[in-house]
């Protein structure tokens, strides 16, 4: 389409341009703008000179490590306030039964949070996970206790699976005390979780199928 | 103008490409020790690789190489510092630890690294080493957060590790495996005690073995004589010459039985999909578990079975008479008399279901 109107404007030209604008057109304009043209001439000759060009890009590698420094320390500023305050989410209902985690917010981080920079979102992930866990690890025992029947050997078995459970994590927690390869270690505690409510599942399935054929007998 | 402020947004990125680099530090230590008839080696290391390979002469030769890495040089080269290798020799004993002299951070207080670093934390250290012994030596070797690799191996081994994975080749002598998570791949172990909690465990073949384990997955081709402790796992067992043990929520496939099978149950499959010849007995008692059983065709085995509260498939070939011991309870006893029998097979099930084929 557009090349269509190109052609055509090229094929006509010369009717096109039969009005020439008057002579003191430019006269006119120049008179309009001369003080623009004064200010706008050493701003330039500023911007393209290559000594300005570098100076700002060392200002904004300035910045950029001056912004990267301040962050570093309001983290430390966390740190110690995390020192000083012990951090304890609660799950409130304990007896949750549902898909639903409760997280409570504790009134200890109210304090905190007073004299304190707020803790970010990222901040409070791994308590988070933990305690997101933690719940998910309630929920199945919960269920276990109650299609168990109060079977001695079945509350033995479940228990004995969740004492494993707390050492377990009781072993990947002492060892965040290295300070060191905190990732690795995160990541084996929630494979360790991952894998335990896995079998608390199977628990769960195995019991509930049993159960499920003797109540129908 | 437009390029140039392209420029300059791409050089403040680069800036905090730049800051945020990592620095890594390194130092390597070399050691090295006669061997004598009775020398026990142990080694025990954190946060990094061990290494075993059979050594040409009579030494022990130990090359360990240590790294720390930080978003700060200095710290790196601090972390650095602060971790150390002890190597001490005693009459028969060599011990070789890794050291941190780290300050007692507690968990709380690094708060700092769970931040936008958790997952990508640039605080890393590793220890690795690369050990060279002579054969016949006791091996000890204690490991966390790290692999653990034996090519092959004559002589006592002791390895215990945890949020790492152990390959093995083949280990002749009594071995003693003890892992928390993770893998174990081995080709061959002569005589093996297994302790695993929540590992998968891959063996080729094995002539003895105890395995005690919770929340395995254990696949095994060729065991001759296993014994197992087993609390919610999966056995899946290629060829078995002769099982003894029991399980609790545990599961048990068993391809082939060429021997004997001894077995008690709690909760749990038991699946023995093919008996051999040379088959003598198997006897098991299993509570609230579905168990199958692929009889021996060959010969008629005597087949004596008291089941309480079972759902049962049996096949009119085996001639079953019943005895009903108490209907309430829905106890009955199922037999069969062949004549001159050499293979036995008892069953005692309560719950579940049964089903010989």
């Amino acid at each position: 389409m557009k090349d269509n109107l190109e052609k055509f404007v090229g094929k006509h030209r010369e009717k096109f341009d039969d009005e020439l604008p008057p002579g003191d057109l430019f006269s006119r304009i120049e008179q309009s703008i001369p003080n623009l043209q004064e200010q706008k001439t050493p701003k330039r000759r500023l911007m393209y000179h290559p000594l300005a060009y570098a100076a700002s890009l060392v200002l904004v590698a300035g910045l950029a490590w001056l912004i990267s420094m301040n962050l570093s320390s309001r983290n430390y500023v966390f740190q110690t306030a995390r020192n000083e305050n012990s951090f304890n989410l609660q799950i409130q209902n304990t007896n949750v039964q549902t898909d639903t985690v409760y997280i409570a917010n504790n009134s200890a981080n109210q304090v905190i949070a007073e004299t304190t920079p707020q803790p970010s979102e990222d901040e409070l992930m791994f308590a988070e996970i933990s305690d997101y866990y933690k719940a998910e690890i309630r929920k199945r025992r919960d269920a276990l206790y109650n299609v168990s029947s109060n079977d001695p050997n079945i509350l033995f078995q479940i228990n004995e699976e969740l004492a494993l459970i707390d050492t377990l994590n009781a072993h990947s927690q002492r060892d965040l005390y290295d300070n060191v390869n905190v990732a690795t270690v995160m990541e084996e505690m929630i494979q360790n979780y991952r894998q335990s409510i896995d079998i608390l599942d199977m628990m769960l399935d195995q019991l509930t199928e049993e159960y499920a054929f003797s109540k129908s007998n | 103008m437009k390029t140039k402020l392209i420029i300059l947004i791409l050089s403040f990125f680069f800036a905090q490409e730049a800051i945020a680099q990592n620095f890594t530090k390194e130092k390597s230590y070399y050691q090295s020790y006669l061997a004598e008839k009775y020398t026990e080696l142990h080694i025990s290391n954190k946060y990094g690789d061990i290494r075993v390979f059979p050594s040409e002469n009579d030494s022990i030769i130990f090359k360990v190489h240590l790294s720390a890495s930080d978003k700060k040089e200095y710290e790196a080269e601090e972390q650095l510092m602060e971790m150390d290798v002890q190597f001490s020799k005693s009459a028969y004993i060599i011990q070789v630890s890794s050291i941190f002299n780290g300050n007692e951070n507690n968990f709380k207080t690094d708060f700092k690294m769970f931040t936008k670093n958790v997952f990508n934390s640039s605080k890393n250290i590793r220890i690795d080493y690369e050990v060279f012994v002579p054969q016949g030596l006791s091996l000890h070797i204690e490991n966390a957060y790290g692999n653990v690799v034996v090519n092959e191996y004559v002589g006592n081994v002791d390895i215990t590790l945890s949020g790492g994975d152990l390959i093995v080749g083949v280990l002749e002598g009594k071995t003693k495996i003890d892992m928390r998570g993770g893998t174990l791949r081995a080709r061959s172990i002569e005589d093996a005690t297994i302790l695993v909690d929540m590992t998968q465990v891959n063996i080729d073949s094995m002539a003895k073995a105890y395995i005690e384990s919770r929340g395995a997955q254990i696949d095994i081709q060729v065991v001759d004589n296993l014994s197992v402790e087993s609390k919610r796992d999966k056995f899946m067992l290629q060829r078995v010459g002769s099982l003894s043990g029991s399980g609790n929520f545990s599961t048990f496939i068993i391809n082939l039985l060429d021997n004997e099978c001894v077995l008690k149950t709690f909760f749990g499959d038991v699946s023995i999909k093919k008996i051999g010849s040379e088959f003598t007995r198997l006897s098991l008692i299993a509570s609230s578990g579905d168990i199958s059983i692929g009889i021996p065709t060959i010969s008629v085995p005597s087949i004596q079975c008291e089941i309480e509260k079972t759902r049962t498939v049996f096949p009119s070939t085996l001639n079953f008479q019943s005895d009903t011991l108490d209907v309430k309870t829905e106890h009955y006893k199922y037999y069969n008399s062949p004549a001159s029998p050499t293979q036995f097979i008892n069953l005692n099930i309560t719950g579940g279901s049964l089903t010989l084929y």
